[in-house]
């Protein structure tokens, strides 16, 4: 937010630069491009060359230096490269320039960064941002507060979404295919310009200018943004033959389709969870996956944050669901069931409610008398704690359940009177968003009567994702004419006859509407990387516009929307100065659904078998990590534990333990799943989950992608073999059968280091493990962080339900037994221990005198269990802020994760099928009696003076003692340089240099590390308070962590401040200092997690 | 004035050199060794360790350029085979100083056989040992920063770290250990040099002869300086093990976390120092002949120190159990029951139990503390059960601490096996130069311990023991 005006980024007219050697190329530079571009395209041609084999580029995605045959480029190029071996053989540290502003750029000042309001698409939903920029490179993602979506806070892909920026696999030029038949090892696609490809759109708009545009089709993703809806509308008046056709992997087909039925109308909902006091959720992932998440959590913790005590209401939720997700994780009681019986068990609580409670929604068919799984209890005290609880309530269901069930969540919803109090309705931002699989389909449909002439696809990568009954491969690769735009060269681009690069959210202009209609800007941060376009900017050219920028598409938008002209410059000034363009729609208000509709879609509706050992179901959803695939390769996300299983760089087949012993498998078990219907079969590890519902396996989208990256490419399992039209999310007649040793063989082939393209990445080598499979036991190897699952009676994440919260306020100081059994079992059932003793404060005298921290800041945190949902934000938030880097499988697998922050996940109860979950974020806690600084030969670990437990990374040597010596294992080693492949910095591509913090020291091998409070913001809070004179207010000083958190689970600030938010966390009655019995003092408190428990519903 | 140096047959003792053994032939039987030509079996035993020294510079050099990584150290196990196999070098370090110093104070004669190869033992199981703290750190070419040298940034090393401990603890005991023996090397090398058939031999042997021509001053300087220097390094037989365990012993963990190690540590040391001097004197003994001058009864005697400190180890063993039962830490109990006993390193806690405290009870029986094959056996057992008493303690004490969530386990890579065995290599390399080039008995001392040395200058001191004296010298004289 700086005095000058956003910058106006022109767009690259033609993309690549024209670079002169001569006079005479200055004069005419399209000769010297057209040289330069065929010098290019020669020496990636040049394949097959015997002088010469590099190792690298045999992708023939990238038109790498590769391959080459030894001409002038060639021999310049090994010159050099001997020069720079003989100069690097005795070089130390790597020698980097740095290029100093020879005229430094108006209002930067170096070191000091700028803020800028943006906005992310996340689904149907707009999450406002705002982005912290590095002399004009962003470096970080925040929440916008002023956003009613965001509330200051972000979601785990709006962090990671720096790393999507500078990821080094995105595509970099136009490219062009041909229809001839590919050899094996030639590259499909020669690279291009975009005057080129400028020259295909023009085409395209002209040909279908003549025929009104009957032979065009354009494949969009969902979309949000009211330019993109006003060019879109535009484009079909112009070419009212042309169809312009949606599809996106995970979509909310099912949530529109249940509204359209209630009300008639598609609406956005809107749950308030901080109002109601009763919370079902129908197998909805409403504080993870489903759209509004960010609000969601926001909302769901401040209705459960106790902030006055066990004196306060405390919202209790139920969840429904197949297998444990975040917010499943969070359920007060849970009941693990079948997804596709989650609609018999609506319909038995429906008819209960309307039986026992007069809460009618209309003509109803009978419920089943018994759903297996479910107990009476489920029912009867549910039915009546909504009963009793009338707008109070809310009932959600999720994206996997069928319309109808939406649509008896709306009229309950109605019937209940939560309908305007705890739940709204908006209008949608693009009412004629059609069903994404129907769209598809109708596409799949012409393309196969061949009325399909011309394909343009924005985004996505419908070759993936796309349902395998459509063969969309097997279209595309018919038709002569299509064209992709994305950001990576991925499937479905090498099926497409062009590709181009297209441009990301923090690199072109837009806007977005959030779930109330509020639009927000998307300002860029910066010009496009690599020349791409913005699906804006496309869509006009198709409709005839020669040289459209974003910059005036979103202006005009916005100019159409205001009532005067005059206003413009203000609104659109303020607009990108706050990051929310004008008010809010108004909300429907409670709005009375159609029950007859309803009833009849029930009755209509053939219900599925009850799953059986002999029928199971398989399960859909998106992927808590890389959603539909879209991030997958980003390492941080590919990296991240899972919330639920801790597993990294995978996704595994969850089955419950019985199911698990039925079907003979056990975790890491490879199987071939297959489905009467569904064409091909998938190959899938195993992984027993407690918590999964019986006879149901679930699976997770967005793996096992072929064309991700460097990263991504092969890890994991792809599912969508199995996925089809009729069955995007819920199928069922699933075969499960174990693989033999010759399958196993193939996908160790598959998966290997030494099986990879050699073009892909020389980091690939610690990615992977040499053997995907164990040798021992010929399991699939999964990397966890986390492989204990219970606490052995250990006073850790410590837990009571509201009741024993009432009883004894000060519970974490005392052992379980008082306030009832709190035991611990293992995966196995095994009961491990009771819960012995709390986590009081030591009692007892030091020996020595110690530090006074009462002068000046004394920095402190807090983290509340019961307000954190587990969701993993902080964790990416944290890694991006700090530089840690992602470590690869292998490493993983050796249990050398780099995480400063990382969320504990304990099982607890007595039934390992169905037990309770403790999470727990654990960073560097700070100890005022560090055992880590005095076991420190060389004085590389030290307290500041504000008592923060310093690393000067210099310093250290590496001798590991002082991870040795911590109770809390926080401290990471860099057992290799993970910044790096391994020895010289030279191999790390340039975006990725780019994307580091500037303030955080990038680690080398044999340094220790660790969380630091974010010292280098606290000390950009003290200077800006040096300057300014003023006192660091309660606040201003935040930490990344705390920054990203959607829970206000985390608290940061000055303990000798009382009136702060931390001092207050610290004084609460359930706070407590984990393992505080050793003595350490540390600065991090806990507040204990409060579950409330309906003793209705009994253990 | 009666001679201390003579066996007392009234109290059972015999004599400590074998029937007939003259000044002559002990002289004979060790300098020759060095003097002949290297038999074959040398030369094939020096190439395979000279082989896998050089694994073990690969091995470091690899380490160096690619970093710890390659190691499989990880979170929460950050110290695995690296410090294992440092405590357990300097374990076996500590026999040599033990026999040499604290034997030598308490006048324990037998110890003459056996000292000089004791000594080298140690200092080459101290090299070994120094090996690995200097590369176990993640930044070896810092590794410096640990010596208290001044720094523009006017940084020292951290006091209070029993990491800059052990850097002095080691450092002096080696330097000390050097000198030492060195010091007592002095009249054999004047042997050698006075033996010598060519320049070279005269002039090395020469050099490090120090100018030894024997006389009683210089006898008088040497025994002298000999005993101060006994007396020197007896505290440090004590104190760098203590040092060592400080390591363990002043952090929290559990299962490092004890008052008993450094005793334990130094009875664990002298323990595996034992057994190692045995099992390389088992082999040179038969190899090159010394069973005149080291006997059965030396080894009889070892054999019942290695029983000694086998059941001192034990006895730790158990404290620890007691300890953690009596006070009442659930984390302490946690460790020793379900870490140790059970749980999934518990195969290396039962090795380490059956080889230190189970297969050393046999000494009780005079028949196995006799037989050459049994005492061979287990000294061996005894050498790997004490690696694994250090592999126990660090890395089972660590793979599962205090949070549950941070568990993990350990799997060693080949680098590490290559280490490891490479360092035995360097060990034995230096050993066999050691065997070829030094003497590896002390000539001198054994000699001392001859009848013959027993100076009797007047009448009164003409007893039995002088008469048997005589018949000694008589004997010898004859045999020359």
């Amino acid at each position: 937010m700086s005095r000058r005006e956003p910058h106006v980024f022109s767009p690259a007219q033609d993309g690549a630069k024209v670079f002169w050697k001569s006079l005479e190329d200055k004069e005419r530079p399209e000769l010297a491009q057209q040289r330069a571009l065929t010098e290019v395209a020669a020496v990636a041609a040049a394949a097959d060359s015997t002088l010469v084999k590099l190792r690298r580029g045999k992708t023939g995605a990238a038109p790498a230096v590769g391959e080459a045959s030894v001409g002038r480029r060639g021999f310049m190029f090994f010159a050099g490269a001997t020069a720079a071996l003989a100069a690097e053989g005795c070089a130390r540290r790597p020698v980097e320039k740095i290029m100093p502003y020879s005229k430094a750029p108006e209002h930067v000042l170096p070191g000091v960064s700028n803020h800028y309001a943006s906005v992310r698409q996340y689904r149907s939903e707009a999450i406002g941002i705002i982005v912290e920029s590095h002399e004009g490179r962003p470096t970080k993602i925040e929440g916008n507060p002023k956003h009613p979506s965001s509330l200051g806070a972000t979601d785990l892909w709006s962090q990671a979404a720096i790393y999507e920026l500078y990821d080094p696999d995105r595509s970099v030029t136009p490219m062009r295919g041909g229809r001839a038949p590919v050899t094996a090892g030639a590259a499909s696609h020669q690279p291009a310009t975009w005057a080129e490809l400028d020259a295909v759109l023009a085409d395209i708009a002209k040909t279908s200018q003549a025929d009104g545009g009957a032979k065009l089709r354009i494949l969009v993703e969902p979309t949000n943004s009211p330019t993109f809806i006003r060019l879109r509308d535009a484009l079909q008046a112009k070419l009212p033959q042309a169809k312009v056709h949606t599809w996106a992997s995970v979509n909310d087909a099912n949530a529109r389709e249940g509204a359209k039925l209630a009300f008639g109308q598609v609406v956005n909902v809107a749950a308030d969870y901080s109002k109601a006091s009763v919370i079902l959720s129908l197998d909805s992932d409403f504080l993870g996956t489903e759209p509004g998440n960010v609000r969601a959590a926001k909302e769901f913790s401040a209705g459960r944050k106790l902030e006055n005590g066990a004196t306060d209401s405390m919202s209790r939720l139920y969840v429904v669901e197949p297998t444990f997700t975040v917010t499943g994780m969070n359920a007060d009681h849970r009941l693990r069931l079948a997804a596709q019986d989650v609609e018999r068990y609506l319909l038995a609580l429906a008819s209960e409610l309307s039986a026992k409670h007069a809460i009618d929604v209309g003509g109803l068919g009978k419920a089943d008398a018994a759903i297996p799984g479910v107990t009476a209890k489920w029912i009867q005290v549910v039915a009546k704690e909504l009963a009793g609880a009338r707008a109070k309530s809310i009932l959600v269901a999720g994206t996997r359940q069928p319309a109808r069930v939406h649509a008896l969540v709306h009229a309950l919803n109605a019937a209940l009177g939560n309908a305007g109090h705890t739940v709204h309705y908006y209008p949608p931002a693009d009412r004629n968003e059609a069903d994404p699989a129907v769209s598809l389909k109708a596409l799949v449909d012409d393309m196969a009567a061949s009325r399909v002439g011309t394909l343009v696809i924005l985004g996505g990568n419908p070759l993936y994702d796309a349902p395998a009954d459509l063969k969309l491969g097997e279209r595309l690769k018919g038709l002569g004419s299509t064209v992709h735009f994305s950001s990576h060269f991925n499937e479905t681009s090498e099926a497409c006859v062009w590709h181009a690069p297209r441009a990301h959210e923090l690199e072109a202009w837009g806007d977005q509407t959030a779930f109330d209609g509020t639009v927000a800007i998307q300002q860029p941060l910066i010009a496009p990387l690599f020349g791409g376009r913005s699906d804006i900017e496309v869509l006009a050219k198709l409709s005839g516009d020669i040289s459209p920028k974003g910059y005036d598409l979103v202006q005009q938008t916005v100019r159409g929307s205001l009532s005067s002209t005059g206003q413009m410059s203000r609104v659109w000034n303020e607009a990108l100065k706050t990051g929310v363009l004008g008010p809010s729609a108004k909300a429907y208000g409670a709005m009375d659904a159609r029950k007859t509709e309803v009833a009849a879609a029930f009755s209509g509706a053939k219900p599925a078998a009850p799953v059986s050992p002999d029928n199971l179901e398989l399960n859909f959803a998106a992927c808590p990590k890389l959603f539909d695939g879209r991030f997958a390769n980003n390492p941080l996300l590919l990296e991240l534990p899972d919330p639920v299983n801790k597993v990294t760089w995978d996704n595994v087949a969850h089955v419950s333990k019985a199911t698990a012993q039925a079907l003979g498998v056990q975790s890491g078990t490879l199987v071939r799943m297959t489905r009467a219907g569904a064409p091909g079969p998938i190959d899938i590890a195993m992984w027993v989950t407690p918590g999964q519902a019986d006879n149901s396996i679930s699976v997770v989208l967005g793996w096992g992608r072929q064309k991700a990256g460097r990263y991504g490419n092969k890890h994991g399992f792809d599912v969508s073999g199995l996925r089809t039209t009729d069955a995007m999310w819920i199928a069922s007649g699933l075969k499960v059968a174990k693989l033999g040793a010759g399958e196993v063989d193939a996908i160790k082939d598959r998966m290997r280091k030494v099986g990879m393209a050699a073009g892909e990445s020389p980091v690939a080598g610690r990615i992977r493990p040499d053997d995907p499979i164990e040798v021992d036991t010929g399991l699939y190897k999964i990397s966890q962080t986390q492989e204990h699952d219970a606490m052995e009676g250990r006073p850790v994440a410590i837990d009571a339900t509201l009741d024993e919260y009432k009883k004894q306020a000060f519970f974490p100081m005392f052992p379980s037994s008082s306030l009832g059994d709190r035991k611990d079992l293992d995966q196995h059932g095994k009961t491990i221990g009771v819960r012995e003793s709390g986590s009081p404060d030591p009692n007892v005298d030091p020996l020595w005198n110690r530090v006074d921290y009462s002068k000046g800041h004394k920095w402190g945190m807090a983290f509340d269990l019961s307000a954190c949902t587990g969701c993993n934000a902080c964790v990416i938030a944290c890694q991006i802020e700090n530089n840690v880097p992602a470590v690869g499988k292998e490493q993983i697998w050796r249990g050398r994760e780099m995480y400063w922050l990382r969320i504990d996940r304990y099982f607890v109860g007595l039934d390992s099928n169905d037990p309770q979950i403790s999470f727990q974020p654990v960073a560097c806690v700070h100890c005022e009696e560090a055992p880590c600084e005095n076991v420190c030969p060389v004085n590389a670990t030290e307290h500041s003076p504000e008592g923060l437990n310093d690393m000067a990374y210099n310093r250290c040597i590496g001798t590991r003692y002082c991870a040795n010596n911590c109770p809390y294992k926080v401290r990471r080693f860099n057992f290799l340089n993970y910044h790096t492949s391994g020895g010289t910095y030279d191999d790390v591509p340039e975006t990725e240099k780019m994307r580091n913090n500037p303030n955080v020291t990038v680690r080398m091998r044999g340094v220790m590390e660790k969380c630091t409070y974010c010292v280098q913001r606290i000390q950009e809070g003290k200077i800006a308070s040096k300057r300014t004179g003023e006192p660091i207010k309660d606040g201003s000083i935040v930490s990344a962590c705390q920054q990203a958190c959607p829970a206000n689970a985390i608290t940061f600030g000055d303990l000798n401040d009382p009136k702060s938010a931390v001092a207050k966390a610290h004084a609460k009655d359930r706070s407590y200092r984990l393992l505080a019995e050793l003595g350490t003092h540390p600065r991090t408190t806990y507040l204990g997690k409060i579950r409330n428990l309906n003793p209705e519903m009994g253990a | 004035m009666s001679s201390w140096n003579l066996p007392i047959p009234e109290i059972g003792e015999t004599p400590l050199v074998g029937e007939g053994t003259t000044f002559r032939s002990i002289t004979e039987t060790v300098c020759r060794v060095t003097e002949n030509k290297a038999p074959r079996g040398w030369w094939i035993a020096f190439l395979i360790a000279a082989n896998f020294t050089g694994v073990m510079t690969l091995s470091i050099a690899y380490l160096f350029w690619t970093g710890v990584g390659v190691w499989g150290n990880n979170a929460p196990v950050y110290w695995a085979w690296d410090i294992t196999n440092f405590v357990w070098w300097i374990g076996i370090g500590h026999a040599g100083t033990l026999i040499s110093a604290v034997l030598f104070l308490f006048r324990q004669k037998w110890r003459t056989a056996i000292n000089r190869f004791a000594e080298a033992m140690t200092i080459f199981a101290v090299i070994c040992a120094l090996v690995f703290p200097g590369i176990h750190v993640g930044r070896a070419w810092y590794a410096y920063y640990m010596l208290p040298l001044p720094n523009e940034m006017s940084i020292w090393p951290n006091f209070k770290s029993p990491l800059i401990w052990d850097v002095f603890a080691v450092s002096t005991y080696f330097t000390v250990s050097t000198m030492f023996w060195l010091v007592g090397l002095i009249p054999d090398f004047a042997t050698l040099r006075d033996r010598a058939k060519n320049k070279t031999r005269r002039l090395v042997y020469g050099a490090l002869a120090f100018g030894w021509r024997g006389s009683n001053r210089h006898w008088q300087n040497y025994e002298r300086a000999y005993l101060i220097l006994a007396a020197l390094s007896t505290p440090l037989v004590l104190s760098v093990h203590s040092v060592v365990s400080f390591d363990f012993a002043t952090s929290l963990m559990p299962g490092w976390h004890t008052t008993i190690f450094p005793p334990y540590f130094v009875a664990g040391a002298v323990f595996s120092g034992f057994a190692m001097v045995m099992t390389l004197m088992l082999i040179t003994r038969a190899v090159y002949g010394m069973r005149s001058i080291v006997l059965m009864k030396h080894l009889e005697l070892m054999n019942k120190i290695i029983l000694t400190t086998g059941s001192l180890v034990g006895y730790a063993y158990a404290m620890e159990f007691f300890i953690a039962w009596y006070g009442g830490n659930e984390y302490e109990k946690f460790l020793f029951v379900e870490n140790r006993l059970t749980g999934p390193m518990a195969w290396a806690y039962w090795i380490m139990i059956s080889c230190n405290v189970l297969s050393p009870q046999v000494f009780w029986f005079k028949r196995f503390r006799t037989s050459i094959p049994v005492m061979f056996v287990v000294s061996i057992l005894v050498n790997i059960g004490m690696w694994f008493e250090r592999f126990v303690i660090i890395v089972t004490s660590l793979y599962r601490d205090f949070l549950p969530s941070s568990w993990g386990y350990f799997r060693p890579t080949l680098i590490d096996i290559f280490t490891y065995a490479g360092t035995l290599g360097l060990f034995f390399t230096a050993f066999l130069l050691f065997i070829r080039w030094i003497p590896m008995i002390a000539v001198a001392e054994v000699k001392g311990v001859l009848p013959e040395a027993d100076p009797h200058h007047d009448a009164s001191d003409h007893g039995e023991h002088a008469a048997a004296g005589h018949a000694h010298e008589t004997a010898a004289a004859e045999a020359e």
